[in-house]
């Protein structure tokens, strides 16, 4: 007989072991990759689908449910008793609000100044006449009697009470164009004063990255093609820690009559969509707040315009695309084309 | 060590390597059969907090009614859509038939969704992992959309 080094049950014996060994790594690996797992919750408000989700108990999580409950019966400006619809109906006075509202008002009031109307609050008295999900366009007559009524100088802020105004009684506040980048500033400062180290935060596409993953690694952010149907083309990507991205289009709402597209970004010098060349304006900025309102503003500018603005300004990125559809980034751009 | 014990040895150990590769190789195989795109469910959430699984590979239909209107979803041919519903817009229905994970319908009037996932991430109740992940035609995943 030759001599083996290793006999029959030695050699099935060592076999069996490193078959298991290598199954149980295999199956300890992927109970490693599904470990830690988020809360998560989806809620509609603001006339949107809301995901959020955190790595925390789900008792924090309810209270950012909460927070968005308070906000959509604060800021909604046909929710009646909201505080803008009670600005909205006062006839001019005066009217008690709670400090959210003062505050989304006053930084929305500096957003106006900053851009010398082009993004305009008061732009209510105009946007009321639309209805782009049931496609309906006001008359050129009913836009020109509400036009004169647009003007961010018929905000009356009063710090010391607390208290907000329209000189104009038939002046008409909606915040639609900063809403939900303030509401994502402040869940941000919710999770974080809960001690929440990781969440994401997606009103409608206004997206917040609090902190990282649990791992470390960036959430990872896609920019939607803005000439592709939703959701079916990315043309760029943001890796995010506690940075947002907000990004306005055309694509959102948006109807046809007549020949003629009419999208839901108001001028509020017309009262009219907007004319401009680009189709999507995206920022990234460590401020939703800021990122909302230059996302409107940039847009309106147009391409020319808005890259002018970039130049100067170095707290926030941005990502353009124009009607002839060229992808334009800011100098130094976080964004990774696709 | 002898030339005969050796050569014995270095049998020994390309078998038991040869058998290890082999298991591995299977285990491989076995897991890609639940890759994403090639085994995909629909979550369907309603308004009053359900979830539907429905799996891809079944032709089927599901009608949702809550309080707020009702959706007939459809699945067929690997592919799911909102075939009618009572919404003023009929979104939903305009946004056609989805088939990959990371895709999503949303009917907002009805608080209804649609959620495409990979088999393996779907437990019946909605997973963590599936929320607010979009990843409609990029290898690489993301964790959400901007739009």
């Amino acid at each position: 007989m030759r001599e083996v080094l290793l006999g029959r049950s030695s050699f099935l014996k060592l076999m069996g072991a490193l078959v298991g060994a290598v199954c149980a790594g295999n199956l300890i690996a992927c109970s490693e990759d599904s470990g830690s797992e988020p809360s998560s919750t989806t809620l509609f408000f603001f006339d949107t689908q809301c995901t959020i989700t955190a790595y925390c108990s789900e008792e924090i999580l309810e209270k950012a449910s909460e927070r968005c409950r308070f906000f959509e019966q604060t800021f909604s400006r046909t929710v009646e008793g909201s505080d803008v619809w009670q600005i909205n109906h006062a006839q001019g006075e005066m009217v008690d609000v709670e400090r959210e509202t003062y505050d989304v008002i006053a930084k929305a009031l500096e957003y106006a100044k900053v851009s010398g109307g082009s993004f305009d609050i008061t732009i209510g008295a105009v946007s009321e006449l639309w209805d782009f999900d049931a496609g309906i366009r006001p008359s050129s007559e009913s836009i020109a009697q509400a036009l004169p009524h647009v003007s961010y100088k018929n905000l009356i802020l009063d710090e010391a009470n607390c208290r907000v105004g329209l000189s104009d009684p038939l002046s008409r506040i909606d915040l639609g164009g900063i809403a939900k980048g303030y509401i994502a500033d402040d869940l941000t400062e919710l999770f974080k004063g809960e001690g929440c180290k990781s969440a994401l935060i997606n009103l409608g596409g206004n997206v917040m990255c609090v902190g990282t993953k649990p791992d470390g690694s960036p959430w990872k952010v896609g920019i939607q093609d803005p000439n592709a149907s939703t959701g079916s083309s990315i043309i760029a990507s943001v890796e995010c820690s506690d940075t947002t991205v907000v990004t306005s289009g055309l694509y959102e709402r948006h109807f046809e009559e007549g020949g003629v597209d009419y999208y839901h970004i108001l001028d509020p010098k017309t009262g009219y969509p907007v004319l401009t060349d680009l189709v999507s304006s995206s920022i990234v900025s460590a401020s939703s707040t800021e990122a909302d309102a230059w996302a409107t503003i940039l847009f309106m500018q147009g391409t020319s315009e808005a890259l002018t603005t970039l130049d100067s300004r170095e707290d926030f990125d941005a990502l353009l695309v124009n009607d002839a559809g060229e992808i334009l980034v800011s100098d130094g751009t976080v964004f990774n084309l696709v | 060590m002898g030339r005969q014990s050796r050569k014995t040895l270095v049998i020994n150990i390309a078998l038991v390597l040869l058998i290890l590769c082999a298991c591995l190789g299977g285990y491989r195989w076995y897991s890609a059969q639940y890759a994403d795109g090639a085994s995909a469910a629909a979550l369907v959430h309603d308004a009053d907090g359900n979830v539907w699984e429905l799996s891809l590979a079944v032709d089927t239909e599901l009608t949702v009614s809550t309080d707020l209107g009702t959706n007939v979803i459809r699945v067929e041919n690997g592919e799911v859509w909102v075939d009618r519903a009572d919404c003023p817009h009929q979104d939903c229905v305009e946004q056609g038939a989805i088939s990959e994970s990371g895709q999503m319908i949303i009917c907002l009037p009805h608080e209804l969704w649609i959620e495409l996932v990979s088999v393996d991430t779907a437990d019946g109740e909605g997973t963590a992992g599936a929320q607010g992940t979009q990843n409609p035609e990029s290898t690489d995943g993301y964790d959400a959309l901007s739009r």
